[in-house]
């Protein structure tokens, strides 16, 4: 079996929409691919009734024949497709009659194509709920409030960060954790610093949005850790955790 | 670097560059990027007095312009810790003595010209890290 982990620009490279797989939901964005011949229960992802992106469990094991390319059991109903509803079973078998694609979740159901056109309004919605939480959120409320009264061309960029930032870290485990803080600097510059007795998590922000970036240090005893980066070598979730190690 | 003492103080002339009276706030280590025009090297200035005996503690306090909130001692071997320590660059930071007319203690932490911004304030971080806080003088400005 080969486990790859599948993104968007490897759907386009295949001929497929990658937005019919990686679109609306969070967990579709990564699949891995699977031999569809060794023995046993997966579950695929193809293109069921009424064009509906759906996952199926697959027995493996599948028939291919003339009219029929692939028979699985479909929410416990055993059922048979034609070829020409099963537009990414159909591909695969065609393209490789080892592999297809296999989700690592059990069930994601995307919507109908024809609201597609809508994406972007709920992308926007999403962005609008997710400012909400960082407003809101014990460890960045107090540095949001403060956004207002930076310029704007720092206040965008600080925005994202918290947003992602109060992503990552649920607010019931917030209350024994301290605070981000904004300090303005001499040089016009701007420090959000998560900052511990131990350890400190920081985001800079220059003048040259090119010059902003990230640090983690950490200090005890003998043990000690330094990095930094760009915003764009950015790993919230991974620095995050690192910061909340005990 | 020759003949510096095992501590440096830095003055806190800022409330919010300790936290809760008890951490050093990077900021109080962010160097003051004005001096790179004065320096022949290009580096930028972190100014301490060297605590060459302890007298200094005192002196550096009774300065109410540059240690109104107190001060941060912070070993000089834990300078030259960080600086032969932090990934991706070779010893990025130096100290030195610059005496000044009335302060024979003054020097510099001194950030080399080629640390780049983020560099810069991760230094910042791990010396401030590394700094004990000295509570402020009580004693009336002389």
């Amino acid at each position: 079996m080969t486990d790859v982990g599948w993104r968007e620009d490897d759907f386009e490279e295949c001929g497929i929409d990658p937005r019919m797989f990686a679109s609306g939901a969070a967990n579709t964005s990564i699949i891995e691919k699977e031999s569809l011949w060794n023995p046993g229960v997966s579950d695929l992802i193809c293109i069921g009734p009424g064009d509906r992106i759906v996952i199926v469990e697959a027995k493996l094991g599948p028939q291919k024949t003339d009219k029929f390319a692939v028979t699985w059991q479909h929410w416990g109903n055993l059922r048979g497709a034609d070829r020409d509803k099963l537009i990414c079973i159909n591909w695969y078998v065609d393209a490789s009659l080892h592999d297809a694609i296999v989700f690592s979740r059990a069930l994601i159901d995307e919507p109908p194509r024809q609201v597609e056109s809508n994406s972007s309004v709920s992308s926007w919605e999403d962005d609008e709920r997710q400012q909400e939480v960082a407003a809101i959120h014990p460890l960045t409320k107090s540095v949001y409030d403060q956004l207002r009264t930076i310029p704007e061309t720092y206040r965008d960029a600080m925005t994202g960060l918290l947003t992602q930032f109060a992503s990552f870290v649920p607010k019931n485990e917030s209350s024994k954790l301290p605070p981000l803080r904004l300090a303005v600097l001499e040089d016009s510059s701007y420090l959000l610093e998560w900052t511990f007795k131990d350890r400190r998590l920081g985001f800079s922000f220059e003048p040259d949005p090119k010059e902003s970036g990230w640090y983690y240090v950490y200090f005890s005893g003998s043990s000690e850790r330094y990095e930094s980066g760009t915003m764009d070598q950015l790993e919230m979730s991974r620095l995050i955790e690192m910061t909340l190690k005990p | 670097m020759t003949e510096l003492p095992a501590y440096c103080l830095r003055g806190l002339r800022k409330a919010d560059w300790v936290i809760d009276q008890a951490v050093i706030a990077t900021e109080a280590f962010i160097p003051d990027a004005r001096t790179a025009k004065t320096r022949g090297d290009g580096g930028k200035e972190t100014s301490v007095n060297w605590e060459d005996k302890p007298e200094v503690e005192k002196f550096t306090l009774a300065d109410k312009h540059n240690a109104q909130h107190g001060a941060a001692r912070l070993a000089t071997t834990a300078i030259l810790h960080v600086s032969s320590t932090v990934p991706g660059i070779s010893m990025p930071l130096n100290c030195e003595r610059q005496r000044l007319p009335k302060n024979d203690y003054h020097g510099n932490i001194v950030y080399s010209a080629k640390v780049n911004s983020k560099v810069e304030k991760m230094l910042a971080a791990a010396l401030a890290l590394r700094g004990q806080f000295v509570p402020p003088s009580s004693e009336p400005i002389e």
